[in-house]
């Protein structure tokens, strides 16, 4: 059984349109399915307004989902609510993209952490107050940091009591929304290797989310690409970068910039712009920008299929064969 | 130890004091706010002991005396001291000013928190009441509220209620009808501000963190979100205090607040009779007194709004 267990979960937004429109929906979320294992790192790859942040969220049970199921460490998350929920989700934790803003201005570092110690364990003063010093020395920060405030820190600093702060109740599970698109490249790099150190000493499992691929591709383990509230690829990390089997990533993978003339990749092009969750086309969502695209896409909606012998590579398009090619 | 942080009552005494006037200001309602405690407590005092306080003492033989050195602000027409009259007319402005401004931020507050917090159906329930508020007219309900209190008119077992509250707060029934009146009625505008203050921290990250946590929703409201909007709270509590204290002198002189205890409304309206025959001074003590405590309120509150608005921009 796998750490975390995602089926077919679909968030859906209301809409009003207008007074005598039938309601809409926008449908940031429509059926994901994926699996995580402990100690295991997955990145959740696609642009702007596709959905990963809406998927972190309601894993974190931040949005209600409509329908389908997620179980985290066993248990049913989806099922729950009020207390029960409350007591629940220290198995699981976020990282927010926004150090500046994820930190309560008015509270010092110490009383932040003490504050969720509280609430999750039974220790004692000393034992919260040793364990504080633990959670801020494994995040690499300074013990005079705890009686400081936010605003005395820099950006790549808060992300660090950022963590700290998911770290305290020893979560499993961990979503990490774009926790590093907010830092300059030196600070990204440092936090990417404290969460893999973190990763090491704990085996705590995260689903990275991000829209930088080459990040991505030196944190995870395996990568999710999504389009428009669906996974449409699926695999290993290192082959889904090499060869993409789904025109979206491939096109993504293209679009990464490369200093080196000589490895320069051919660019594509994707026309238009991502078409909108309210009003998604018929068939395969991708099938207006898609370079392959024929008549059969605009009919069907291609289940995430698997793409190779191996059975770990899953790509959403009818034609995948004929990717590489491209 | 931590630089002050913006916001914090530390880091807006600082600022205060940095500027001329808002420091002038900032003495002036201090030093309204000793006064007032001082006369309450000489008040509780005098009554206590069963003596007369220097401010009710009359004497009709000296009334309706001009300015001297005896009496500082002249003598009224019972013969009692304007000045230690309209010192202790202070002290009722601002013990209405403070009960009303902490009435009104208390409901204020808490009912657009909850509302801001958890929308839906809560939201809509706030926005109902506040909209039926600010549709009454402000001064006829304080009228109307102060008559159905100090004329007798209210429920019995409310009644007794309120008797015992006056009490206990050392005033007449038509101080504490004020109280309640301006408390009632002056929320409406707090509530809004921090309804729409409280929908936009819904969605920072720290309160998302806290959820996540799992924290109950009072706790990260009082934790996390009150904190935060504390900055809007002061600016409007300063503001209701000068507005509380001007109503509460327009309801006297007309006669429905204050009865027993001094107040500068009252003593506008006894004085305004003796102003064709030239008896200017209680009128002036009373209105001067009122100016010189409004004025500051006022002007440290657009100067609180300037330093803690964000939506100004800091400066």
């Amino acid at each position: 059984m796998s750490l975390v267990e995602v089926q077919d979960l679909k968030t859906w937004y209301p809409v009003k349109t207008g007074l005598f429109s039938a309601k809409k929906h926008v449908k940031a979320l429509d059926g994901v399915s994926f699996n995580i294992e402990k100690g295991e790192t997955v990145g959740l790859v696609g642009e702007s307004g596709c959905g990963k942040s809406t998927l972190g969220r309601t894993l974190m049970c931040l949005e209600r989902h409509k329908s389908g199921a997620y179980r985290i460490d066993g248990v049913d998350i989806s099922g729950l609510s009020g207390s029960e929920l409350r007591k629940a989700r220290s198995s699981f934790q976020m990282i927010f993209q926004d150090p500046y803003g994820s930190l309560n201005p008015r509270m010092t570092v110490c009383r932040m952490l003490d504050e969720v110690l509280c609430l999750h364990t039974k220790f004692s003063t000393q034992e919260r107050k040793d364990r504080i010093a633990e959670l801020l020395k494994m995040v690499g920060l300074p013990l005079q940091a705890m009686e400081r405030y936010p605003h005395q820190f820099s950006g790549g600093q808060r992300q660090r009591i950022g963590i700290a702060r998911s770290l305290a109740v020893n979560p499993k599970f961990i979503v990490a929304d774009e926790p590093v698109s907010a830092l300059d490249v030196s600070v990204q790099a440092q936090i990417i290797n404290l969460l893999r150190d973190i990763q090491s000493k704990t085996s705590i499992a995260y689903l990275f989310i991000a829209h930088d691929l080459a990040v991505v591709e030196h944190i995870s383990s395996r990568i999710l690409v999504m389009y428009l509230g669906r996974i449409v690829e699926s695999g290993p990390a290192r082959e889904i970068c090499s060869n993409p089997l789904h025109p979206y990533t491939k096109a993504l993978i293209s679009a990464v910039p490369s200093i080196d003339p000589a490895t320069r990749r051919n660019r594509i092009f994707l026309p238009g712009d991502v078409p909108s969750p309210l009003d998604p086309p018929h068939g395969c969502p991708f099938h207006p920008r898609c370079p392959i695209a024929r008549a059969r896409c605009s009919e069907e909606v291609p289940a995430l299929f698997p793409a190779d012998s191996s059975g770990e590579r899953h790509s959403a398009c009818f034609f995948a064969s004929e990717v590489p090619a491209m | 130890m931590a630089a002050a942080v913006p916001g914090t009552l530390r880091y807006i005494l600082k600022r205060i004091l940095c500027g001329k006037i808002s420091c002038a200001a900032f003495i002036i309602v201090v030093l309204y706010l000793l006064l007032s405690c001082g006369m309450e407590i000489y008040a509780y005092h005098c009554a206590y002991s069963g003596i007369d306080p220097i401010y009710a003492k009359g004497n009709m033989s000296m009334n309706f005396l001009p300015p001297s050195a005896e009496h500082w602000f002249g003598t009224d027409y019972q013969g009692r001291d304007v000045f230690w009259r309209s010192l202790a007319g202070a002290g009722t402005a601002v013990k209405i000013g403070m009960s009303a401004s902490i009435i009104s931020a208390v409901i204020g507050v808490i009912l657009g928190m909850l509302a801001g917090y958890f929308g839906k159906w809560v939201d809509d329930l706030v926005v109902w009441i506040y909209s039926t508020f600010a549709s009454m007219p402000t001064l006829l309900f304080i009228l109307a509220f102060a008559l159905l209190v100090s004329k007798g008119f209210l429920f019995p077992p409310a009644a007794e209620l309120l008797k015992k509250f006056a009490n206990v707060f050392h005033a007449d029934m038509g101080m504490i009808a004020v109280y309640l009146g301006i408390g009632l009625t002056g929320w409406v505008g707090l509530c809004q501000v921090v309804r729409a203050e409280t929908m936009k921290l819904r969605e920072t990250g720290y309160v998302l963190a806290a959820k996540s946590m799992g924290f109950n929703p009072f706790k990260i409201i009082f934790r996390h979100i009150m904190p935060n909007l504390f900055h809007l709270v002061i600016i409007y509590f300063t503001m209701r205090f000068a507005y509380s204290v001007m109503t509460e002198v327009i309801v006297s002189y007309l006669g429905l607040g204050v009865e027993s205890a001094p107040s500068w409304g009252v003593m506008i309206s006894d004085g305004q009779e003796g102003l064709w025959r030239g008896l200017w001074w209680e009128v002036t003590a009373a209105t001067a007194l009122m100016f010189f405590m409004v004025l500051p309120l006022h002007l440290l509150g657009d100067y609180l709004r300037d330093i803690l608005d964000p939506r100004l921009g800091e400066n």
